[in-house]
């Protein structure tokens, strides 16, 4: 795959490259998804920008935890640590400035150091010692959960102006009628949680697509020992995926601080699931090798879209959405083995 | 074989010195407190009757304290009467205040009368009437001396076994996964034996007809991890894993109250039911059998659409505890119905119902996987699926049989769940199931990426689980952090079974005996 073999291609055939068709395939189940909500709420506020905008705001912390899932889930491995280190981030802030009365801005970069770390620690048991990733980060988050307990077992709510300043740090958005600039109506505004979600997609993006290190990671989730025979940085590629992956959960977890205003430590509960079935249904392959952060950017959009259109039929119980999101699943996965076994027999005649 | 009846020898043996040493804490910790608080000496045989129950011990303290206060002060003070509640130890420390109050207020003679009270009326008698009609257990001296007898005659012989054995290859036990996870296991009790002998004490209690003592408890509470365990170990050696256990435990009890408590002919009736609405049959089967269907839906999803495993079984995980609010509506129902209650709380064999079920379900299952050819069906489809096709294996039905069978389980496994608290709870009942059975696998040496697999191992590993629970608790941490604790011993036992360390241990071990056959030749 040389970069001048591409660039002669044009833009077309290179948007339909097979290669995206897992995330083509997503865009259009949320199209189709997004459309049925259209018709059946339109009337009641579903087509708004608000809405739309809501769609990135309600699951921000797990679209930025995502983003390094997405990494670890293209290596081959899994991380189920994520949500117990982005509640520790909360109540490592939350205690830090209620109980102790350090800055937040302290223990914001010193809960991105703890997550780092964690992460590198698991990454490095992962390589050096051959433990299964499943099971080290599953120990993981038992770690940084009872760490959380261990630390407070209440709720702490945290008041400080430089967190209610970042929460409430919004962006309003106008459009232009008749040459001159308004808002839009129902006014809508991006959060601070979007805007970081959706720099790390982009960077995620970049690192992924245009980096040695980004190659280096599909490499080893392709086949990790072919990797290692072509001399690639197996072992420091694989610890670095890890950490990344730590720092986003810490991220999320300062992101998830910004929603709420306060550490818990059963926060997030069930949480790294919520990100892996994001990264799942954006057509990341849990055998590692393939994945896409614009696929799992659509797969937190499409994990947003079912609770909104149970909130406008309003009639509907919480508990259809767990079920409507298991059906989803179920959908989307029989969709993906269909295209998977199409391609693969186009592929062999 | 061998290898096996040494281990089972030691481990059985070391576990009966340390519930005799145990129980030999415990009477002395007892008859200290009774000695230093009442000034009175009993007879060994009282001792005995303290030592088989925790629970009587308490009420006899309290009617002790009773007895004092009515005598001392003329029933005058009965809101000085310490509370029922509180720990043996504490409310001795209680008496022993009311005591001192008595001194002052009244005379030496209503505390002379108070003695001869407690001398004369001693309840003590009825326990030990009680306690006497269980025979061969009259005497706890005896009983303690017999254990920590036999259980170091077991240890000799494992050791003199040991000695013996011409061709003991101790690298190859060593590098066994197993074998790290009993000394893992074993190590956690040595340190609870060093810290708190007590903590082996098993007492017998004649009202419920069953055994008390942590040692006890811990095999009863992990009954239900044991029981996923048996399903997920296969699962594991397929080279998948089931992340919906949890989910289908939610299920079967909500299906097993709902069949109880539901009547659709009188849906207002509110009042808690020592009845089942429908036959207790049915309260059974049905929801083990809902559970076998959604175990054998993953199976399907697995084996004929070749979904890759945690994503297949995700959707059941997610959409499971759902479909178990649905069934009740969003009801918590509870019950009294007292055959139920037996599953999970009554007493068979002087054992805690869920260790028999669990001993019936473990039997049955390692007889069905390792005396028909299945189990070696399931570890050639966990190693190789495409050649153990050619073979002629149909990986598609090992995988459904795999599958529905974790159902079922799970389902057996909630039944227990929900007859321990009466009642079903869909969004707490078997939380975190999936993890620890796939933790409790994985400690008994079954590789996630499928192959071969122990049965045995994976009980080992839910007892080391439990253990490391029970152990947390009884020293007094908040449940919330036994999961920092659990973490550090678990990040423990992986990091001794992890290939490297036990490829440098087993070279050690290989390296000594060869330089010591060496020397002898």
């Amino acid at each position: 795959m040389s970069q001048k073999t591409e660039k002669r291609q044009s833009l077309f055939s290179r948007i339909m490259n097979p290669k995206y068709i897992m995330v083509y395939a997503t865009v259009i189940i949320f199209l189709i998804i997004y459309a049925y909500g259209a018709i059946r709420y339109g009337k009641i506020g579903f087509t708004t920008l608000r809405t739309f905008v809501n769609f990135f705001t309600d699951n921000a912390y797990y679209g930025i935890s995502a983003v390094g899932m997405t990494m670890v889930l293209i290596t081959g491995g899994i991380d189920l640590s994520v949500a117990s280190v982005a509640s520790l981030t909360g109540m490592l802030i939350a205690y830090g400035y209620e109980r102790m009365g350090i800055s937040p801005v302290i223990t914001m970069l010193f809960s991105i150091l703890v997550g780092i770390g964690l992460g590198a620690l698991m990454g490095s048991a992962i390589h050096y010692l051959n433990v299964p990733p499943f099971i080290t980060t599953l120990t993981g988050n038992f770690l940084a959960r009872g760490i959380c307990s261990l630390i407070s077992r209440e709720s702490i709510s945290i008041n400080h102006p430089l967190i209610d300043a970042l929460a409430g740090f919004k962006i309003t958005l106008y459009h232009m009628v008749d040459g001159e600039w308004v808002k839009i109506k129902p006014i809508t505004k991006i959060d601070l949680t979007v805007i970081i979600f959706i720099v790390m997609i982009i960077l995620g993006t970049i690192v992924l697509q245009h980096t040695r290190f980004g190659r280096n990671v599909y490499a080893i989730g392709g086949s990790e020992s072919s990797a290692k025979l072509m001399g690639l940085p197996v072992g420091k590629t694989k610890v670095a995926v890890y950490a990344i992956n730590g720092f986003c959960s810490a991220l999320a977890g300062i992101a998830y601080v910004l929603v709420v205003k306060s550490g818990w430590n059963m926060a997030l509960q069930g949480g790294e699931l919520e990100v892996i079935s994001s990264a799942v249904i954006g057509g990341t392959l849990l055998t590692g090798g393939v994945g896409y952060m614009i696929g799992t950017m659509f797969g937190v959009l499409l994990k947003s879209v079912i609770p909104a259109i149970i909130n406008f039929n309003g009639t509907l119980s919480s508990w259809w959405g767990k079920i409507a999101t298991g059906a989803l699943l179920l959908l989307f996965i029989v969709i993906q083995r269909a295209v998977v076994s199409y391609t693969g027999k186009k592929k062999a005649n | 074989m061998k290898k096996k009846t040494y281990l089972i020898f030691l481990i059985v043996g070391l576990l009966l010195l340390a519930v005799g040493i145990g129980c030999f804490a415990r009477i002395c910790a007892v008859k200290d407190s009774i000695y230093s608080n009442y000034s009175i000496s009993f007879s060994d045989a009282s001792f005995a009757s303290v030592f088989i129950n925790d629970h009587d011990e308490a009420t006899v303290k309290a009617d002790f304290d009773a007895a004092i206060l009515a005598a001392a002060t003329g029933g005058a003070s009965a809101s000085e009467e310490p509370s029922m509640d509180e720990v043996p130890v504490e409310g001795a420390e209680a008496v022993e205040a009311a005591e001192a109050e008595a001194v002052e207020a009244v005379d030496e003679e209503a505390q002379e009368e108070a003695l001869e009270a407690i001398a004369e009326a001693s309840p003590y008698d009825t326990v030990i009437g009680s306690f006497s009609k269980v025979s061969g257990l009259r005497n706890a001296w005896k009983l303690q001396g017999i254990l920590i007898g036999a259980g170091l005659l077991l240890c000799l012989v494992a050791v003199v076994l040991v000695l013996r054995a011409k061709n003991l290859d101790l690298a190859a036990i060593m590098r066994s996964k197993i074998t790290w996870a009993v000394i893992a296991e074993l190590l956690i009790l040595v340190v609870c034996l060093v810290i708190r002998p007590e903590f082996f004490s098993i007492s017998y209690q004649p009202s419920s007809r069953m055994l008390y003592g942590n040692l006890v408890d811990i095999i009863n509470r992990s009954a239900e991890i044991t029981i996923i365990g048996m399903g997920m170990t296969m699962v594991i050696a397929l080279g998948g894993t089931d992340l919906s256990v949890g989910a289908l435990v939610a299920v079967s009890g909500a299906l097993a109250l709902k069949l109880m408590r539901w009547d659709p002919t009188n849906p207002l009736y509110q009042t808690p039911g020592d009845y089942s609405v429908y036959p207790f049959i049915l309260v059974l089967l049905v929801p083990l059998l809902v559970c076998l269907l959604m175990g054998a839906f993953n199976g399907v999803l697995v084996g004929q659409l070749k979904l890759q495993p945690i994503i297949a079984t995700l959707i059941l995980m997610v959409s499971g505890r759902g479909i178990a609010q649905i069934i009740t509506n969003g009801k918590q129902y509870t019950t009294m119905y007292s055959p139920f209650r037996v599953i999970g709380q009554g007493s068979c064999l002087f054992l805690p119902t869920p260790i028999v079920i669990t001993v019936v379900v473990v039997a049955a299952v390692m007889l069905f996987v390792r005396k028909t050819a299945f189990g070696t069906f399931v570890e050639s489809v966990g190693i190789n699926p495409s050649a153990s096709r050619l073979s002629g294996i149909n990986s598609k039905v090992v995988i459904l049989i795999v599958f529905a069978l974790t159902g079922l389980l799970s389902g057996i496994s909630g039944m227990i769940y929900s007859s321990r608290i009466m009642s079903n709870d869909s969004n707490n009942a078997g939380i975190n199931y999936e993890t620890d059975a796939i933790l409790s696998v994985v400690i008994g040496g079954t590789s996630m990426s499928g192959g071969k697999f122990s049965l045995t191992g994976t009980i080992v590993g839910s007892i080391i689980i439990r253990t490391i629970i029970t152990f947390v608790y009884y020293f007094g941490v908040s449940p919330d952090s036994t999961m920092a604790f659990k973490a550090l011993i678990i990040a423990v036992i992986i990091v001794l079974q992890s290939e490297p360390v036990r490829n440098w241990m087993a070279k050690r071990s290989q390296a000594r005996t060869m330089v010591k056959g060496g020397a002898v030749k």
